[in-house]
């Protein structure tokens, strides 16, 4: 009891130092002159008086240095005076310390990344109440027929009926808008049009305005807009009264009734809310459905519900919705779905990163501390206890372990910068990363981690009984004990093994993504430009007029200097929105054994093969001669005509197609067959499709341009594209891309895969390459004394050399065995996400194998050539 | 750390103080060291300095308390006196002293002291 009192009057004390030192100064000054009083009492002479008094109180400075130990400030002096110790030390030795620091810093540092990022996207809660009780809702047939996989107004009507476990139901539905600046110029939205069910269900308050009432859902109701707070801060610059102001789209004017709140990302990058005026009856499925349930809801009682939501349907709508079933996935999971896993794989990598760099600093110390050892001897000879030892050795750990937290600090903050700005994109809920308190209390837990981990090893060797044998045995070094060796051994084994795994990983996934750089998607890249653009049919009413435009705009787009051809589509391949299915098909020799049939379709202007460098295998391209009052065609790909036409020749045949079923009206001769172009993604082979030309059956509601050009970079002629479009419509917001970035930016996901990767490897490969040479010039240092006799006893040098690096090789050779193993097992593993390369590529295994062993013989050299150019005798003569 | 005064271990000369402080009420730390001089009838020779260590490591268990007030020389010093809590310790410590001396004289066989417990 009285012992915890004394410890927080210590604590205390540190703060009133300097006015307690004054304090005690005084008393003392007081207690000298009363005694020298009474000794002039006695007859001494003042001076006399002064001396003897000094005498009998004893020594001055004694005294205070004792009151100042009982005050507890010796053993904060005793702290400061080792931190400052083992900073100077550090410094002594500034290669140790840059690769203990620099080890410690990529280990923190990556690892703090991974979890900042990880809190980010998946630890933080979502901002919607009870995000977990939230469902989407898709359908499907259980026939096999084809189907957006949307809702339909009149489903959710049914369940938004009152009826458990569904509480609340929505719907929203996507649509681009086109914001109109102050000065006219156009700049595309991301829209989303939603039911009065949508607000409530999610439950998050708006930041300002009352939002939507009723009357905006009625049918001839008013049409106000929410918008979002990114919105609100770049294009109203955070204007408090913006509620009640116009937005002005090109799409027409709409009153602006709320601002979401700053989290509110439901349809994922929203820009404005508008709303939806449906027919409750409507079985049109063109929208996105979520429902919340009640909380507890086991899944059976909502899958009964649905089901029974469904067969209703089914009976009152038999054409639409006979054989639908709902579809259903928990919301947070359509969030960041995909995402967990590989967060886990990549923390798991990380946190195996962050072990090896400690032991590999566990190590260095190791090989330190042995150097050390006499002057731990000495030090416990002049009096240290074995605590004192073991906090200083603690301290140098702390030490590093701090300063390594603090690069590593800095490290994390670059990587997660570098991170969002490759992939945010890809990475849904990650525009902000905040280095958050959380984030800053995992950094100071992986330092204290870190601090005793590392420090343990060498304080058990140099702090531990040990001591009193070295002491006696007046060795050079304490020598650890053989538990620690072979710990240290196995550890060393792993990293290698580890580090070939991971680079050999690297090497798979570095081939894959060359791979797919190089593969040929069917069309050509270089100096071609693409945009698309929405005409409005509020201004364009009728394919013709539709048309009519597109015309007058390739001509003139034509006459830019450098253009080739110009040509439009309904969809681009390997964007986004391409077509990867289409309408039923029917050819004119299939008997109804071939129902359900799907093809994607495009539409295209006559210039379009030439336009994109496509060939024309068979027959001809369109031509502007193909018109409404001509006969109808249709080309087909290669892949189509193999599949569907089989052994006949195409320009024989000919197609029909529709949906819900083949229309007769729309039978067209096929004219043609080009080259597949992949118009979903790089690495899926292409699809079979169809073409259809525009001036026979209209253009699309979206329209996409190609421009192909003779430039080497085609990006000169964009202001004069930017212009001619412009003058032809000054409200179409769109931007221009040089095709060759379209191809690229599919490839962004492996992209940041496959750098990632690289970055661990190098990573692995540094941690190897300094825990061999820690080992090493571990052992080195023990056996000094050995060489030593070795050498007088007549080894030459070659012979010391072998004696040493033998250690090293047999780790070295240890560990690529391991991981060879292990990589070859990996990669079938994950032969699902390598395109065009066998996991077990012996090439791959073989240079990996190479560059690990490499980097060990080199990090093994270099200490044993320093140990093996030791002078013996210095080392002889102090045995 | 052993702080140890060559003549007296610390852990008598802190009952020392307070049995002193106890019979005199307050006194600085010059009164207290001559008073137990007085007390140890000459038997006793302190390196007065050796008080202010035992003076604080009292004060931070809180068995007395200290004040600043004016010496006889016109000076600034702490006077110091006993707390309750070292009252009670004063009378623990000296029931233990009196029973290790009663058993160390047994032990010894030298002439029975009176047992004044």
């Amino acid at each position: 009891m009285s012992g915890s009192r004394t410890l927080i009057a210590q604590v205390g004390a540190l703060f009133c130092r300097h006015r307690d030192e004054e304090g005690l100064a005084d008393e003392i000054a007081t207690h000298l002159e009363l005694l020298a009083i009474e000794y002039q009492r006695r007859g001494f002479s003042a001076d006399e008086a002064r001396a003897a008094a000094r005498r009998e109180f004893g020594g001055i400075d004694l005294t205070k240095e004792r009151v100042r130990d009982q005050r507890g400030f010796l053993w904060f002096d005793m702290l400061r005076r080792d931190v400052r110790y083992t900073m100077r030390s550090l410094l002594r030795a500034p290669a140790f310390t840059l690769a203990a620091v620099g080890t410690l810093a990529i280990g923190i540092g990556a690892t703090t990344a991974i979890f900042s990022v990880s809190n980010a996207a998946l630890l933080r809660p979502l901002p919607y109440p009870h995000a977990e009780d939230i469902w989407n809702v898709r359908t499907k047939f259980t026939d096999g027929r084809t189907t957006s996989g949307m809702v339909g107004p009149v489903e959710f009507t049914r369940l938004k009926d009152p009826a458990p476990p569904i509480m609340k139901a929505a719907m929203s539905g996507r649509q681009d808008l086109t914001l109109l600046l102050h000065d006219g110029t156009p700049r595309a939205l991301v829209g989303s049009g939603v039911d009065e069910g949508f607000f409530p269900l999610f439950g998050v308050r708006l930041a300002l305005g009352g939002g939507f009432t009723p009357q905006h859902f009625y049918r001839n109701g008013p049409q106000g807009v929410v918008i979002s707070t990114r919105l609100w801060q770049s294009e109203f610059a955070a204007d408090p009264g913006i509620v009640g102001k116009t937005l002005t789209l090109a799409e027409g004017n709409m009153v602006i009734v709320g601002v979401a709140a700053p989290d509110m990302d439901v349809p994922r990058g929203t820009d404005v809310w508008f709303t939806l005026k449906l027919d409750p009856q409507s079985t049109s499925h063109s929208y996105d459905g979520y429902i919340r349930v009640r909380p507890g809801t086991s899944p059976e009682v909502l899958a009964n519900r649905l089901a029974a939501v469904a067969l209703g349907l089914g009976r009152d709508f038999p054409g639409p919705e006979r054989n639908r079933v709902f579809v259903i996935q928990p919301f947070v999971e359509a969030i960041v779905g995909d995402l967990r896993p590989v967060l886990i794989i990549v923390f798991s990598a990380t946190a195996l990163l962050f072990i090896l760099a400690c032991v590999n600093v566990a190590n260095l110390l190791l090989a330190r501390a042995s150097r050390r050892s006499r002057e731990m001897a000495i030090r416990a000879a002049v009096g240290a206890g074995r605590v004192r030892i073991a906090t200083q050795l603690l301290t140098e750990s702390v030490v590093l372990a701090a300063t390594g937290t603090l690069a590593g600090l800095a490290v994390a903050f670059i990587a997660v910068r570098a991170l969002l700005r490759y992939g945010a994109s890809e990475l849904p809920r990650l525009q902000t990363v905040p280095f958050d308190t959380s984030v800053l209390l995992f950094a100071i837990g992986m330092l204290v981690v870190c601090a005793l981990g590392v420090g343990f090893a060498p304080m058990l060797q140099l702090a531990g009984p040990g001591l009193e044998k070295s002491l006696r045995e007046r060795a050079r070094t304490a020598g650890g004990t053989r538990a620690t060796h072979r710990a240290l051994r196995m550890m060393i084994v792993a990293e290698i093994a580890v580090a070939v795994t991971i680079v050999a990983g690297t090497g798979l996934l570095v081939r894959s993504f060359l791979n797919l750089q190089r593969n040929d998607p069917g069309f050509a890249s270089r100096g071609r430009l693409t945009f698309d653009v929405v005409l409005p049919y509020s201004r364009y009413r009728g394919a013709a007029v539709e048309l009519a435009w597109q015309q007058t705009l390739f001509t003139r787009l034509r006459g830019i200097r450098g253009v080739t051809a110009v040509a439009g589509a309904s969809d681009f391949p390997l964007r986004p929105d391409s077509s990867t299915t289409g309408p039923l098909i029917q050819l004119d020799d299939w008997t109804d054994a071939h129902e359900h049939e799907v093809s994607p379709q495009h539409v295209v202007s006559p210039a379009f093969f030439e336009a994109m460098g496509m060939r024309v295998q068979r027959g001809r391209a369109f031509t502007d001669d193909d018109r409404p009052t001509t006969a109808p065609v249709a080309i087909v790909n290669e892949s189509f005509a193999r599949k569907y036409i089989g052994g006949r020749d195409p320009l024989t045949a000919s197609l029909t197609y529709g949906f819900p079923r083949p229309d007769p009206r729309t039978r067209s001769k096929i004219i043609g067959v080009v080259n597949d172009v992949k118009y979903g993604s790089l690495w899926s082979s292409p699809d079979p499709a169809f073409y259809l030309v525009d001036n026979q059956v209209g253009s699309s509601y979206r329209l996409h341009v190609v421009v192909a050009t003779s430039l080497d970079d085609p990006r000169v002629v964009i202001p004069e594209i930017r212009a001619a479009v412009r003058k032809m419509d000054p409200q179409l917001a769109f931007t221009v891309e040089p095709v060759t970035e379209v191809v690229a930016a599919t490839l962004t996901r492996q992209k940041l895969g496959t750098t990632l990767m690289l970055l661990f490897g190098a990573v692995a490969l540094l941690l190897a390459a300094i825990g061999i040479y820690g080992m090493i010039a571990y052992s080195s240092t023990e056996r000094h004394s050995e060489v030593a006799t070795r050498m007088a006893l007549g080894a030459t040098r070659g012979n010391i050399f072998r004696l040493l690096t033998g250690q090293g090789l047999g780790v070295a050779v240890a560990g690529a065995a391991i991981g060879v193993g292990i990589a070859s097992g990996a990669g079938r593993l994950a032969s699902s996400w390598l395109y065009e390369v066998k996991p077990s590529d012996p090439w791959i295994l073989g240079s990996a194998l190479a560059v690990v062993v490499g980097v060990t013989i080199v990090a093994t050299l270099i200490p044993v050539g320093r140990a093996a150019r030791v002078d013996p005798a210095p080392l002889l003569r102090l045995e | 750390m052993r702080t140890a005064d060559a003549d007296v271990p610390y852990g008598t000369l802190d009952l020392m103080v307070l049995k002193t402080l106890d019979g005199m009420g307050s006194l600085h730390g010059y009164g207290i060291a001559r008073r137990i001089e007085q007390l140890a009838q000459g038997m006793l020779a302190l390196n007065q300095g050796t008080i202010y260590p035992a003076l604080l490591r009292l004060e931070q268990k809180g068995w007395i308390r200290s004040t600043w007030g004016t010496s006889e020389n016109n000076r600034r010093a702490r006077f110091y006196e006993i707390t309750w809590d070292g009252k009670k310790q004063l009378a623990v410590e000296t029931e233990t002293w009196e029973r290790a001396v009663a058993i160390m004289a047994r032990m010894l066989e030298k002439a029975p002291l009176e047992n004044k417990s």
